[in-house]
């Protein structure tokens, strides 16, 4: 490869007629360099209608398509009328083919473009508003179509589709059980440090115990364990639901007579419905042993003493007023999760994007909803 | 830079690939001349892609060399290959278009790879391979799902043209496509062809694209290849070449080549 002369544009002005000089690299890797001339070039000569101008290609080395057309339609822009602009000194061969798209192109540029008007910016709110109001309608009629698919299974049991229920279950609940078992346990260990830090200034650091088993059992085990699984199998639900849209398995389905709810969506409802009480209960276990190896170790309150104090602490509502919230999660998680991968079209961009809301609206409804329930029991005393 | 007057463009010799047990080319020879079109074909699991794959160096071979413009490929330093890899422009079965971005995006993303341009330039870039493979400036600004089979096609064809290659690998660039779309995609591809000069290898199945388009075809049999001219082949005696060009689908574009006013000549 020899070493490349820069391109470089000379311009001579001869009244209305502009005869212009293309000398070195014309090459697309020229691109920058050409884009900048360009830029240089005076405005349109008097007379702009009648103007004529004439390219020189003889001392151009090795001229792109792509340089080509930006000086086409350059010159086309500063008011050259396509037939007025010549080639010589060997111009390159698809010249023809550039002057045919320039003509196109003008002929595409000459329709109106509009900026938004106010009329247009109320539209598009107008238009924001009855989309919303569609993606309720369709959630509302999404969890309708399950409970109508779940009546169904009364009378008709192989609706329930159990083998795939029992892999659901097994995906969504047994292969969980490490990883909530293990934040769980953390999580606790630090609510009782931190708690311990400030109760021991005033000597009272048995209510450590106290705060463990009623934080846990009222709220952390099952909420966390909720947001776990809405990070594992929510996304999960959206990813696979939205994977089988994209390649039409949803729609075979369906032209199979198979209700995709039936075999897709219900399944994995119930699965976690029946599954979120289970991790639920075994979060709570390690979130009181953890909380029970802290006091031990750091508080030197032995075992027994802990139990003793745990029993007196609790309400016989405690343990309950948290695992009653776990099938609510878990239906929520499940619906948002299924509902958000049949919404899936397209594109693997609209799955990446469907799987984010799946994870963050499951996560966001699953803390409304405790937040109601929060109220509700203080409100009858639960 | 790349000497592009060299003849053969495409070199490979004794190319041996395998899958496991599964032996798909062994000693297969191929040469693609300057200028032409160059249809491959070959029955399904013959190893068309394979081969494609192997020229482009997106697979590497169990032995044999591929040669482009007189350079082996896997002797090339990592540099040189780069600019080997720009001179050539690809289509994929499905388009490839990147779904996130659009239309337009998917032109301009070679161009803001290896160059530093004006937004504008870049736009007025896209908007010439666009107007070239026949699509409105109005497919700039769409997405890759919000187009159809034909003009999927056209785009990719638009950002495998992006870099101004000499040399143009088409994968099955017809196929799911309706008879009328194909047949326009056929003489976009020798209008282009003529008007660029390009030399072009071309997978595919479609019997009306292969007679209407290629000057010289390749058929993968036996993992060897046999090249001749299209008039060549009809008289090959290979029993599967004879098949593939003297079946029912073949005889009907045949007919409709020789036929006068027949749809392929009254598109030309």
């Amino acid at each position: 490869m020899g070493a490349m002369r820069i391109a470089s544009l000379s311009l001579q002005e001869q009244g209305a007629h502009w005869l212009m000089q293309l000398r070195g690299n014309w090459s697309l890797s020229a691109a920058p360099q050409i884009q900048a001339q360009l830029e240089h070039l005076p405005g349109p000569p008097p007379a702009a209608a009648r103007a004529s101008v004439t390219c020189d290609w003889s001392d151009a080395d090795s001229p792109g398509i792509g340089s080509a057309w930006m000086l086409l339609t350059r010159l086309i822009d500063l008011g050259f009328a396509p037939p007025e602009i010549k080639h010589v000194g060997a111009p390159p061969h698809y010249l023809e083919l550039l002057q045919k798209l320039g003509l196109e192109r003008h002929a595409a540029r000459a329709q109106p473009s509009s900026a938004p008007t106010l009329e247009e910016v109320v539209g598009g709110l107008g238009f924001w508003a009855v989309v919303q109001g569609r993606h309720a309608h369709g959630v509302v009629d999404f969890f309708g179509r399950i409970l109508m698919v779940l009546a169904q299974a009364f009378s008709r049991p192989a609706a329930l589709r159990s083998s795939s229920l029992v892999r659901h279950m097994y995906e969504t609940g047994i292969t969980a059980i490490p990883i909530v078992s293990l934040i769980a346990f953390l999580i606790s260990v630090i609510v009782a440090y931190l708690g311990a830090q400030q109760l021991s200034r005033f000597g009272a650091d048995i209510f450590v115990v106290d705060l463990v088993t009623i934080s846990v059992l009222r709220e952390m085990g099952v909420l966390l364990t909720a947001i776990i699984v809405a990070g594992r199998s929510g996304s999960a639900f959206a990813a696979e639901i939205g994977v089988m849209q994209l390649n039409e398995e949803t729609d075979a389905l369906r032209a199979m007579g198979i209700n995709p709810i039936e075999v897709l969506v219900l399944p994995r409802v119930l699965a976690l419905v029946l599954v979120l009480p289970g991790l639920t209960i075994i979060a709570d276990a390690m979130g009181l042993a953890g909380g029970c190896l802290l006091s031990l170790v750091n508080l030197h309150i032995p075992l027994p003493q802990f139990i003793s104090r745990m029993q007196e602490s609790l309400a016989p509502t405690t343990f309950w007023s948290g695992l009653i919230k776990a099938p609510v999660f878990a239906l929520v998680i499940a619906t948002v999760g299924t509902y958000r991968g049949m919404e899936v079209r397209d594109s693997a961009r609209e799955l990446g994007r469907l799987t984010t809301v799946a994870v963050v609206q499951s996560i966001f409804f699953v803390i409304l909803a405790d937040a109601l329930f929060a109220i509700l029991f203080v409100q009858i005393d639960f | 830079m790349l000497d592009t007057g060299f003849n053969p463009v495409i070199r490979v010799r004794a190319l041996r690939n395998s899958f496991g047990s599964q032996v798909v080319h062994d000693h297969l020879d191929m040469e693609v001349r300057q200028n032409e079109i160059f249809g491959v074909v070959g029955g399904s699991g013959a190893g068309k892609s394979v081969l494609l794959r192997s020229i482009l160096g997106l697979h590497e071979p169990d032995g044999g060399t591929v040669e482009l413009y007189g350079r082996d490929v896997r002797s090339l330093a990592a540099e040189d290959r780069n600019s080997m890899v720009q001179s050539f422009g690809v289509t994929f079965q499905n388009g490839a278009l990147i779904s996130s971005l659009s239309v337009a995006q998917n032109i301009q993303l070679p161009l803001r790879e290896h160059y530093s341009l004006s937004e504008k330039t870049l736009d007025e870039l896209a908007e010439m391979n666009l107007l070239m493979v026949g699509l409105t400036p109005e497919a700039a600004a769409k997405f890759p799902s919000q187009l159809s089979g034909g003009m999927v096609k056209r785009a990719a064809l638009a950002r495998a043209l992006a870099l101004e290659p000499k040399l143009l690998f088409l994968d099955e660039p017809t196929a799911g496509l309706d008879p009328i779309s194909a047949a326009g995609f056929d003489e976009l591809l020798l209008y282009l062809h003529a008007q660029l000069r390009l030399t072009v290898v071309m997978i595919t199945h479609d019997l009306d694209t292969l007679f209407r388009t290629c000057s010289r075809v390749g058929v993968i049999v036996d993992g060897r290849m046999i090249s001749d001219d299209v008039a060549g082949m009809l008289r090959n005696p290979h029993p599967w070449i004879r098949d593939y060009f003297h079946g029912p689908r073949a005889r009907a574009a045949q007919l409709e080549r020789h036929a006068p006013g027949g749809a392929a000549d009254a598109n030309g």
